[in-house]
């Protein structure tokens, strides 16, 4: 019993060592996640709501049915996917302009500023919005990319956890193309969609006559 | 009193045993039953340091066993046909179809998808065809693996906005360049 009690007591110290590594490694690797929950209040004024939700199983998943034998764009997807950890998109489109506050904008804006993020580009007109380009990155390995698009009528976050190239992204622009499903038919992605009220078509009114 | 002392000295005197004396005391031990192990007796000795080592080793090759049987369920599912066949599994140049699976009452199959479809930059319109389904997959065809397809479409999804979103910032950024006239 002395012996169990000795090879309990060295065990416990290397189990939690160990637990502690398996936790803080993913736990690390949520750094380059950016929080949106503070816009979902957006979703019961946004005309149309799209959440797309992409985490490593998914892309596992997505990569086992990716041959990359089968066409030289497959390969290039699973050479994009291979780094890829997830992805989260958020996009609210309203039918006004000034629908959202730049509140909600900035809540996601002030995310870009924690250390290890590097804005990469940030533009802002009038006629299109703002858009901000961050990356994070450790050495010369990308840990995730951020992008906001305020756009007039539109607030879309998106964000990319883990290595992605983005010339490699690039290059098979135009072969995503929109998908076989509807994006309501796609599990995992939400689409909500304000019902439009009828109404009747205002003619424009005609002067008095005389 | 001397004669007591002298009857006490000759009790205690010391005599030696008999030749046979050791024979028969282990004779008698082994007429003895084995005393029972108890249970957890048993127990505690697989955990001596020299078994215990085997043990642990044991344990940990049944749960990596019990580990990378689950990822291969998770990554290879068994796909049931509409007639509750399991279907076959084929290299994918051998099948010519979309996942590389080949039912055994197959019909011709369709052509596998294409994935170079129409390059859409505006993402208003990508919302707009929501409803529609422009795939290639028609009625009578088998879906093979949908829960990898409905994966795999929502990746591209998501690589989609991410592209169209980092074009239109290359656009804005672009537009904002350009010397204003």
């Amino acid at each position: 019993m002395k012996s169990v009690n000795t090879l309990l007591m060295r065990a416990v110290p290397l189990c939690l060592l160990l637990l502690l590594l398996f936790t803080a490694a993913p736990a690390r690797a949520q750094d380059a996640r950016i929080v949106t929950t503070n816009l979902d209040h957006l979703a019961d004024i946004a005309d149309k709501t799209i959440d797309v939700t992409v985490d490593e199983g998914i892309i596992k998943l997505a990569m086992s049915v990716l041959n990359p034998k089968r066409s030289p764009d497959e390969a290039k997807i699973i050479d994009i996917l291979s780094g890829l950890k997830g992805v989260y998109v958020k996009r609210f489109e309203f039918e006004k302009e000034g629908a959202y506050a730049m509140s909600d904008a900035d809540s996601v804006r002030i995310q870009f500023n924690a250390p290890g993020w590097q804005r990469i580009a940030k533009v802002t007109s009038k006629r299109e919005g703002s858009y901000d380009v961050v990356l994070m990155s450790e050495g010369s390995v990308i840990r995730g990319l951020a992008v906001l698009a305020a756009e007039p009528k539109a607030l879309t976050v998106v964000n990319v956890i883990g290595s992605i190239d983005l010339a490699k992204l690039r290059d098979i622009e135009g072969k995503f193309g929109i998908p076989k499903f509807g994006l309501e038919q796609i599990p995992g992605v939400t689409v909500t969609e304000k019902p439009k009220d009828k109404k009747e078509d205002k003619q424009p009114e005609k002067p008095p006559t005389e | 009193m001397s004669r007591l002392d002298d009857e006490l000295r000759i009790a205690f005197r010391r005599e030696q045993p008999s030749t046979e004396f050791t024979d028969r005391v282990l004779k008698q031990i082994a007429r003895q039953p084995a005393p029972r192990v108890r249970w957890w007796r048993t127990l505690a000795a697989l955990f001596q340091p020299p078994k215990l080592r085997w043990v642990a080793i044991g344990a940990t090759a049944a749960l990596l066993v019990a580990i990378g049987a689950a990822q291969y369920a998770r990554l290879h599912p068994t796909v049931i046909t509409d007639n509750g066949k399991v279907a076959e599994t084929q290299p994918p140049e051998a099948s010519g179809t979309a996942g590389g699976v080949k039912t055994p009452d197959s019909a011709p199959e369709a052509p596998a998808p294409k994935l170079e479809p129409k390059p859409h930059r505006n993402i208003h319109r990508l919302m707009t065809v929501s409803n529609r389904t422009r795939n290639n997959v028609r009625p009578g065809d088998r879906v093979v693996n949908p829960e990898a397809e409905a994966a795999k479409e929502k990746v591209m999804l998501a690589l989609y906005i991410t592209n169209t979103m980092l074009s239109d910032a290359q656009r804005a950024i672009s537009d904002a360049d350009k010397p204003q006239r």
